[in-house]
């Protein structure tokens, strides 16, 4: 099997988007189908060499930086056996897919195939992929590694809801099947392949009570044998093709700017979207984001159309003849909490921009914080809804404290958040090693707090290679039993523990 | 101040078109996004920043075949007072010169002092209909205009143009065609977009005029696809190298 060496040509494969850990690796393949992998896969185990998946890079936990050994570039997965071919135009990638239209909607894709070119081809179709993750380059692939979610699930649930069939192959090269039949598992987990039984012990540690949440493999009684992969961070094999369900296209989709003069009011107009939904009243809205003022500054720095609101909510709508009744609600609410400035995004092209809106603020603040030579550092935390005031309250708290210490002519932290799942990104913008380490330190009182209200210390990042003062992220939330736990589990189908190896528990590093 | 926006509806122009069973045109099937035509959405903000600074109405009109008013409805959001829709797909795929005499039967009684539009329908790819109304209406027209100041006594606008940039003044009325450049088209808020549902929008199936179809198109297809390039990655050496071999063997440039 082919493979290339390491050079500088391929250096970006040793870290990712986040950039706060850079790897090191021998070789780099190019796998285009599945017996491939499983031909490099096979020969990796037996010669007892570690190897490192590599989706689209555009994660931020360091799952795809490898640890030595060699890396499996995903890129030209492009195909699906028996699939027909499909060029989007966007990106100019010829795909090959499967389409099948029963009782559902099935589309089958390989791994390299983007959230976004997914997306154009269910709206050539008239079709619908709800999961909607804010960076849409990424790979398919990657976001069923890590449950990605993004701002619909508020409405649509995550990645995992949407997956109905998965391409595996195991840590030691042989391919399996899993598709989602509604067989729960009960207490067991057993994996089956052509030569093996795998009997996986059953996870034990804490699961936190919200909405999402993919902080280690994430399975109860009711869960089925696909879920163990997904958003476990590729550590039980290689995933290399995927079926997803798609909908029919909503008629009408709104993008609604919502601009708040106090934190209180934002809030409150979430806990209003939050109550339609959890009482399943019409209008529920596919996304509410909350967004803070330093967040919105942003913004307004592109388009001075936007003003320099004290936050700014996003609401997204969508509509088939309902239109009237949904915009007279939020009208009233509007009124009722004395909002109004608001901007609506109608038309695809200005809902896209709006995206694009949204989407500067990850990017300027991870452009700034490298620009200052750190790393990125922001939480992915979740809190059951009814906590969602208080997360926020403690976050600007926890922000302004650090702004305070150390004094910022430019924003020393921002927050936004997928309000509706009552999931925060606090970012902090340090602008040295001593700022980056009173941070951290930050982060993890707020990490504390988090468990404290039964939260989650990674609802849709994943925890990768990210460590804390020291310790694995997931430490936190498990405790050193819960980490020996998930050890037991990947053991089992990978006892030399060599693919994905450093993702979610440490390794010892050669 | 009286404005009246011509407002053409077209596909969104990232739509991807299918051609219709006859091979005669695109298919019209529910996957197209119709959408205010791009120039013409300059035309609408334009009209309504005129009447936000000297008072006044702005009127829209549209000929059309059963796509367009929910982009009217949203030009109303952004600010249109009401709208003219001439609903007649015969027309609509008529010769250019039957819609403009047609816009000339609707829009000349409206007594307005300005008329604006796009410079060009994104659809058509035509620029015809603003110079042509203002020949039929034997009014001035400045075409293709990137800035524009009015005041009670008329209009200053300047035009792009290749390495300079034009100076215009023009008494009213007069017809101005939008270039981008002209201004941001605002979103509308959520209080007018109610509004608009209620603004009125005078329906009719002919300006009365006559329609008159010189050409026909009788074939469309999608243009010949270019192979796809090739990109070259690697160090700065690399892609020297590699470049002049391709541009050398393969090109044959060289």
């Amino acid at each position: 099997m082919k493979y290339e060496p390491v050079v500088d040509k391929y250096i970006s494969y040793l870290t990712d988007e986040a950039g706060f850990i850079q790897g090191s690796a021998e070789r780099i393949y190019f796998p285009t189908n599945i017996s491939e992998i499983q031909e490099i896969l096979k020969e990796a185990y037996d010669s007892n060499i570690r190897v490192t998946i590599s989706g689209g890079g555009t994660g931020v936990s360091g799952g795809r930086v490898p640890l030595g050994g060699w890396i499996i570039a995903t890129d030209k997965l492009v195909s699906v056996k028996g699939g027909s071919p499909w060029k989007d135009e966007e990106s100019g990638i010829e795909y090959s897919v499967k389409l099948s239209r029963s009782d559902t909607t099935e589309l089958t894709v390989p791994a390299a195939m983007t959230v976004k070119a997914i997306q154009n081809y269910a709206r050539q179709y008239n079709l619908y992929y709800p999961p909607d993750p804010t960076e849409r380059s990424c790979f398919i692939a990657g976001n069923v590694a890590s449950n990605a979610s993004g701002s619909r699930s508020f409405k649509y649930g995550v990645t995992r809801d949407w997956i109905q069939a998965l391409s595996i192959v195991t840590p030691m090269g042989e391919p399996i099947k899993l598709i989602r039949t509604g067989n729960k598992i009960g207490d067991k987990i057993i994996i089956k392949t052509e030569t093996k039984t795998y009997n996986i012990p059953f996870p034990d540690y804490y699961q936190p009570k919200t909405r999402k949440n993919v902080a280690g493999p994430n399975i109860d009684e009711n869960s089925e044998l696909i879920d163990l992969f997904i958003g476990s961070g590729g550590m039980f094999g290689v995933i290399a093709e995927i079926t997803i369900r798609l909908i029919d296209k909503p008629a009408d989709i709104i993008n609604m700017f919502v601009y708040c003069n106090t934190i209180d009011i934002a809030l409150e107009l979430v806990s209003r979207c939050r109550y339609q939904r959890d009482n399943n009243i019409q209008p529920i809205p596919l996304s509410v984001e909350y967004v803070d003022d330093r967040a919105v500054r942003i913004i307004h720095e592109k388009d001075n159309s936007v003003p320099n609101a004290k936050a700014l909510v996003i609401i997204e709508q969508e509509f088939k003849d309902e239109m009237d009744n949904f915009l007279e609600f939020y009208l009233s609410v509007f009124d009722e909490l004395g909002i109004e400035d608001t901007s609506v995004a109608q038309t695809y092209k200005e809902i896209e921009y709006h995206k694009f809106l949204r989407h500067l603020i990850p990017e300027t603040i991870n452009a700034l914080v490298k620009s200052y030579g750190q790393s990125k550092l922001g939480t992915d935390y979740a809190v059951p809804p009814e906590h969602y005031k208080t997360i926020v309250e403690l976050g600007i708290q926890a922000g302004n404290k650090f702004e305070n210490e150390f004094g910022f002519d430019n924003i020393g932290y921002a927050m936004w958040s997928h309000a509706g799942d009552a999931h925060i990104h606090l970012n902090f913008l340090p602008r040295n090693d001593v700022e980056m380490h009173r941070a951290k330190e930050l982060m993890v009182e707020l990490l504390r707090e988090v468990v404290k209200l039964d939260g989650t210390i990674a609802a849709e990042h994943g925890l990768g290679k990210k460590t804390f003062l020291g310790k694995p992220a997931l430490f936190y939330q498990i405790g050193e039993r819960g980490l020996e736990k998930i050890r037991e589990m990947k053991l089992v189908m990978d006892p030399k523990n060599l693919l994905n190896a450093g993702n979610l528990f440490p390794v010892q590093l050669d | 101040m009286k404005v009246v926006t011509l407002l053409k509806v077209t596909p969104d122009t990232e739509t991807k078109f299918q051609i219709n069973s006859a091979g005669t045109d695109i298919a019209e099937d529910s996957s197209i996004e119709y959408i205010i035509g791009p120039y013409d959405e300059y035309g609408v903000e334009a009209a309504i920043q005129i009447k936000e600074k000297l008072g006044g109405e702005v009127i829209s009109v549209t000929i059309g075949s059963g796509n367009e008013e929910k982009s009217i409805r949203k030009a109303m959001a952004m600010g249109v007072d009401s709208g003219i829709l001439i609903n007649n797909a015969d027309l609509k795929s008529s010769d250019p010169l039957s819609i403009a005499k047609a816009i000339k039967e609707v829009v000349e009684p409206l007594n307005a002092d300005i008329i604006i539009c796009g410079k060009l329908a994104t659809d058509t790819s035509d620029s015809f209909i603003g110079p042509a109304l203002a020949a039929l209406m034997n009014i001035p027209v400045i075409s293709e205009i990137s800035s524009l100041e009015v005041t009670e006594e008329g209009v200053v606008a300047t035009r792009d143009a290749a390495g300079r940039k034009e100076r215009f003044e023009s008494k009213f009325p007069v017809i101005l065609t939008a270039d981008k450049g002209l201004n941001e088209p605002r979103y509308p808020k959520l209080p007018m977009i109610m509004k608009a549902k209620k603004k009125p929008l005078d329906k009719k199936d002919t300006a009365g005029t006559e329609i008159r179809k010189n050409v026909t198109q009788v074939k469309a297809e999608f243009p010949a696809t270019k192979s796809a390039g090739k990109k070259i990655t690697g160090t700065p050496d690399e892609l020297v190298s590699e470049l002049v071999t391709g541009l050398t063997t393969k090109e044959k440039i060289l």
